[in-house]
């Protein structure tokens, strides 16, 4: 076997330093996102963004807005051209007084998080990895996260919270999907083995609302992380992907949700 | 990457007929297969007391078979420190039946196919990898239809089985593919397409609290719309194994399947 496609795609990380002005996150994104064969459709760096086209041609955009100095709001269309959160602008904030600003960006993923002291704010896209299926059947597709604020309004759902397309579908829907390996919600299934090794697992989703639940697809380069053995935002994990490759995964600041969060690869 | 290791230990696969209906015979073509087909063997420290090959992290079980009366057998199952894991029973009827016996190093799954239905019997050791095998202790289970006073109580089937862990021997989860509120694994792909999985096994270490104790060797979890004894090729690697769809109760919409070749 070889590395998983899910983990040999093209990705990076940055992290900007107090940032005070989301113009400053926004010159980031694109600097990472160009260097990773993303396309500016404005030519000027303002966006929106174009991922590179996988092999069957599915790709999708990201459009950044500077709200205002501390505010930078996001929209994510498919390759349809469809606003994948129904119209819903979400948005993130930074300090006025800065905070760091880490990007994970990939040729099929790109996930932000505005580290402030108090609370990070943090939102994650993606064209979700299938494999072994064939990429073009049924469609490609896409998840984005509902979060974390519209508005003023910080909500910090659950980060399996998201907008996505189901098969047969016409509209994205807002609908909470299940990780698998996902803890009951009376019992504690820890991602940990007797012995008391960690599990890191493939960011997996599964359609939970529907007998039987369906295996949606994986978040390229992510993974989720149990954190009843104490790990927070922010924390970094050093993960073995294959026969000697580790890879370094770093937590995003989005609510635990049933003990479990997302970590992004960093390196 | 390399093949799993709960796919790399011996497996061996027979089906025998019982013309007589009495379950001493099965017994002695369980002992053909663990003492003569397998390698490496299983050795019979003592009448029907059947133990499995002690492997390099010291590891084994042992199985007792006890010819309770002509239709029914008794499978005591003990872990690596001589504590019984469960005893279990079947019954086949008196008319002749078939055997099949999955067998191997690390596993040994028996099933009985009857006019009256289908019955099991199981025991064996858990794949640890990544951790050194030999870890923790939690490595033996156990199972079968029917307790030991014949009752069929329903605490041995895909997703439970017996282990000495906190829970005192009480059935536990085939957990790691469950997606949260849903009470189906996912085993199906988003275009209709069936994923098989490893059966990964959870002991409960607390009253509340479960981790992973490891994989059964050489079974995969499939769709409960493949019936009994179905055969499935499963790509393992750049191989394929072929598994066949055991009797053992479904659970969670999924059945549990045995690799023969």
């Amino acid at each position: 076997m070889a590395v998983p496609a899910f983990w040999a795609t093209p990705f990076s990380y940055t992290e900007l330093l107090a940032v005070t002005d989301v113009a400053t996150a926004i010159a980031g994104i694109h600097t990472a996102l160009i260097a990773l064969g993303w396309t500016d459709d404005s030519g000027v760096g303002t966006g929106p963004w174009k991922t590179p086209a996988r092999s069957d041609g599915a790709f999708f955009k990201i459009a950044l807005t500077r709200t205002s100095a501390t505010r930078l709001s996001f929209m994510m269309y498919d390759q349809a051209g469809i606003n994948v959160s129904a119209g819903t602008a979400y948005c993130m904030d930074v300090e006025a007084a800065g905070n760091p600003f880490q990007i994970f960006a990939g040729t099929m993923h790109l996930a932000l998080n505005s580290a402030r002291p108090a609370q990070h704010e943090s939102a994650w896209f993606s064209m979700m990895d299938q494999t072994p299926e064939p990429l073009t059947f049924p469609q490609a597709y896409y998840r984005m996260y509902s979060g974390p604020r519209v508005g003023s309004s910080f909500y910090n759902y659950g980060w399996n919270f998201t907008y996505c397309l189901y098969p047969g579908g016409t509209a994205y829907q807002q609908r909470q999907v299940a990780p698998l390996r996902m803890p009951g919600t009376t019992s504690t299934w820890q991602r940990r083995t007797v012995a008391l090794t960690s599990l890191f697992s493939p960011a997996e989703f599964a359609d939970s609302g529907n007998t039987p639940p369906m295996f949606l697809g994986r978040i390229p380069q992510a993974i989720v992380v149990d954190d009843t053995t104490g790990i927070v935002a922010g924390a970094e994990v050093i993960v073995p992907i294959d026969a000697g490759v580790n890879a370094t995964f770093k937590v995003l600041g989005l609510a635990s949700y049933y003990q479990q969060r997302l970590a992004f690869r960093k390196s | 990457m390399s093949t799993l290791t709960c796919f790399g230990s011996s497996y061996y696969y027979k089906e025998y007929l019982i013309a007589s209906g009495d379950v001493a015979d099965a017994i002695v073509n369980v002992r053909t297969e663990l003492l003569t087909r397998n390698n490496p063997a299983w050795t019979e420290p003592s009448g029907g007391l059947f133990k499995s090959p002690v492997d390099a992290a010291g590891r084994f079980c042992d199985v007792l078979l006890t010819r309770i009366d002509q239709q029914t057998l008794e499978m005591r199952v003990r872990n690596q420190l001589g504590a019984t894991v469960c005893t279990r029973r079947w019954q086949a009827g008196t008319s002749p039946w078939y055997l099949r016996v999955f067998s191997g190093q690390f596993h040994l799954h028996l099933e009985a196919w009857s006019a009256g239905g289908y019955a099991h019997l199981s025991a064996g050791l858990f794949d640890q990898s990544p951790d050194a095998q030999g870890a923790h202790p939690l490595y033996v289970y156990g199972g079968g239809l029917l307790s030991n006073v014949n009752a069929n109580d329903g605490y041995s089937n895909v997703s439970r089985c017996f282990m000495a862990d906190y829970n005192g021997g009480y059935a536990d989860r085939v957990a790691a593919y469950m997606t949260g509120s849903n009470s189906n694994m996912c085993l199906y792909h988003m275009n209709g397409a069936k994923i098989y999985r490893p059966v990964e096994m959870y002991a409960y270490v607390s009253s509340t609290t479960m981790r992973i104790a490891g994989r059964k060797y050489q079974y995969v979890l499939c769709t409960a719309d493949l019936w009994y004894g179905t055969q499935i090729q499963v790509p393992i690697d750049n191989v394929s194994g072929t598994f066949m769809v055991t009797c053992l109760p479904t659970a969670f919409g999924a059945r549990c399947a045995i690799r023969i070749a």
